[in-house]
């Protein structure tokens, strides 16, 4: 993306994937991606938290690992892949087997940080199929549930692990 | 919360992106991961009204050159040491990862401009100052290679020109993986209340014949501990006296604010209690142990 002739900030093409579809918008270059992704392109799953990079609600996967998308600008995806929690169902709706887990596990009560959740269990399982709790409690250290006291997530994330495929090849 | 409007340039080549800074003056900022700045334009501690981004430049986001000299390009993310086996001899360098942030930010974050933003309580700069790192930089009308130990000049200010970026971490590959970092960290993921770092050299008997050491967020930019090779050398690191000696050393050398973690002689205690187990894990690990130091979290 070249600079922008004309004022500072001026709006210019943002090119990526996004759960598998190609999109173009044009943004300012002070766009962060969460919001790209909940206004422009209307994928309201991925949350704002704390807007201080801290909770992860706004976790998402960009070029298969996970990333917070309030510390990231939306040009900073520019050719690359994002996915986020919308991208893990099926097509026809079935639920993708983490999310069966975390239905199966009881891992949300309020589901604010679940996306969050999600996301960054896809990028555990992504490199480690077979994680330990351990594993599995650091690669949630920048994921906060002010609900569920994290045990069931933690069940969820184990169980998933257990009993499917490696996630790495569902996207 | 937005930062103020800006610019950003993407320039294809390091020639570019330096060409940008030095035109651009104080208008213009670096852009690595982001991890940092971007928070900081958020809250609009910073408001560059020009970034000059590095990662669509080719070459930088290597880690190459294992056998003598690790050589770790500028985009080089946190992630990168979490699980190379090539590491062998640099335990020290996934003792540091495991405790920087999270998963997400380790996935974005950069060692390099870990160093240019020169945060006194960043875990790579005491790491880096322990094993003799040198940083390559780039600038405008020539290169150099800085030794660590110059680059820290005051908190979040280091010796760069504002034309200048570093390019590479030249980290020299040490004999033995007699090496460690220890941090006390009061959640896992915060900065360091206060850390070590140490790289020793053992010798068949067991006898120190070279040491380094070098601790994290205890002063305005992690420090060495100079006088650790006159308490260390000739003698066992192990041996009571020479660990008291140590703590003493490490005492005297912080200089630690008080904060809502601790008074300043509560630093100082804590990191000469970090100083011995960091020496501890080194020498066990030129025993041939393999030392987990989230043992000491």
């Amino acid at each position: 993306m070249s600079a922008s002739t004309g004022e500072p900030g001026a709006a210019s093409p943002v090119r990526m994937t996004v759960n598998g579809v190609a999109i173009e918008r044009e943004v300012p270059p002070r766009t962060l991606l969460v919001d790209f992704l909940r206004r422009d392109l209307g994928l309201t799953g991925t949350h704002v938290g704390c807007d201080t990079s801290v909770c992860g609600a706004c976790t998402v996967l960009v070029d298969g690992r996970s990333a917070k998308a309030c510390t990231l600008f939306a040009w900073q995806a520019q050719g690359g892949s994002v996915t986020t929690v919308e991208g893990l169902a099926a097509a026809d709706g079935s639920l993708h087997p983490l999310q069966a887990a975390f239905h199966e596990k009881h891992a949300l009560h309020c589901g604010y940080c679940t996306p969050g959740m999600l996301m960054s269990a896809m990028d555990l399982l992504g490199r480690e199929p077979a994680p330990s709790e351990a594993d599995v409690r650091r690669a949630i250290a920048g994921n906060v549930c002010r609900c569920t006291g994290y045990q069931n997530i933690v069940a969820a994330i184990m169980h998933a692990a257990a009993h499917v495929a490696p996630a790495k090849d569902a996207l | 919360m937005y930062p103020a409007p800006f610019t950003v340039h993407r320039p294809a080549s390091l020639a570019d992106a330096v060409g940008l800074l030095a035109s651009r003056g104080d208008d213009a900022r670096l852009i690595a991961g982001g991890q940092s700045l971007i928070p900081m334009m958020k809250l609009r501690l910073a408001t560059p009204a020009e970034l000059v981004d590095l990662s669509a430049i080719s070459g930088l986001a290597d880690v190459s050159g294992r056998d003598s000299e690790l050589h770790v390009g500028a985009m080089v993310r946190h992630r990168a040491f979490e699980h190379d086996v090539v590491l062998d001899a640099l335990p020290i360098l996934r003792d540091a990862v495991q405790g920087i942030a999270d998963q997400q930010i380790r996935n974005r974050g950069t060692m390099a401009g870990s160093l240019a933003n020169a945060d006194p309580g960043g875990d790579w700069g005491p790491v880096l100052l322990a094993l003799g790192a040198h940083v390559d930089v780039s600038g405008r009308s020539s290169s150099r290679t800085l030794p660590v130990s110059e680059l820290f000049v005051d908190a979040y200010t280091t010796a760069l020109e504002s034309h200048e970026i570093i390019h590479a971490v030249r980290i020299p590959r040490p004999r033995q993986p007699a090496n460690a970092f220890v941090a006390f960290k009061h959640r896992t993921g915060d900065f360091a209340t206060a850390s070590a770092a140490v790289r020793l050299e053992i010798d068949a008997d067991g006898a120190c014949t070279a040491a380094t050491l070098a601790l994290g967020n205890v002063a305005s930019t992690p420090v060495l501990a100079r006088g650790a090779g006159d308490i260390l050398v000739g003698r066992h690191p192990l041996d009571r006296a020479v660990l008291k000696m140590l703590r003493e050393h490490v005492a005297e050398t912080c200089d630690p604010f008080e904060d809502t973690h601790g008074s300043a002689d509560y630093k100082r205690a804590l990191a000469a209690t970090v100083a011995v187990r960091a020496v501890e894990a080194a020498v066990r690990r030129a025993r041939g142990e393999k030392v987990d130091v989230r043992l000491y979290w």
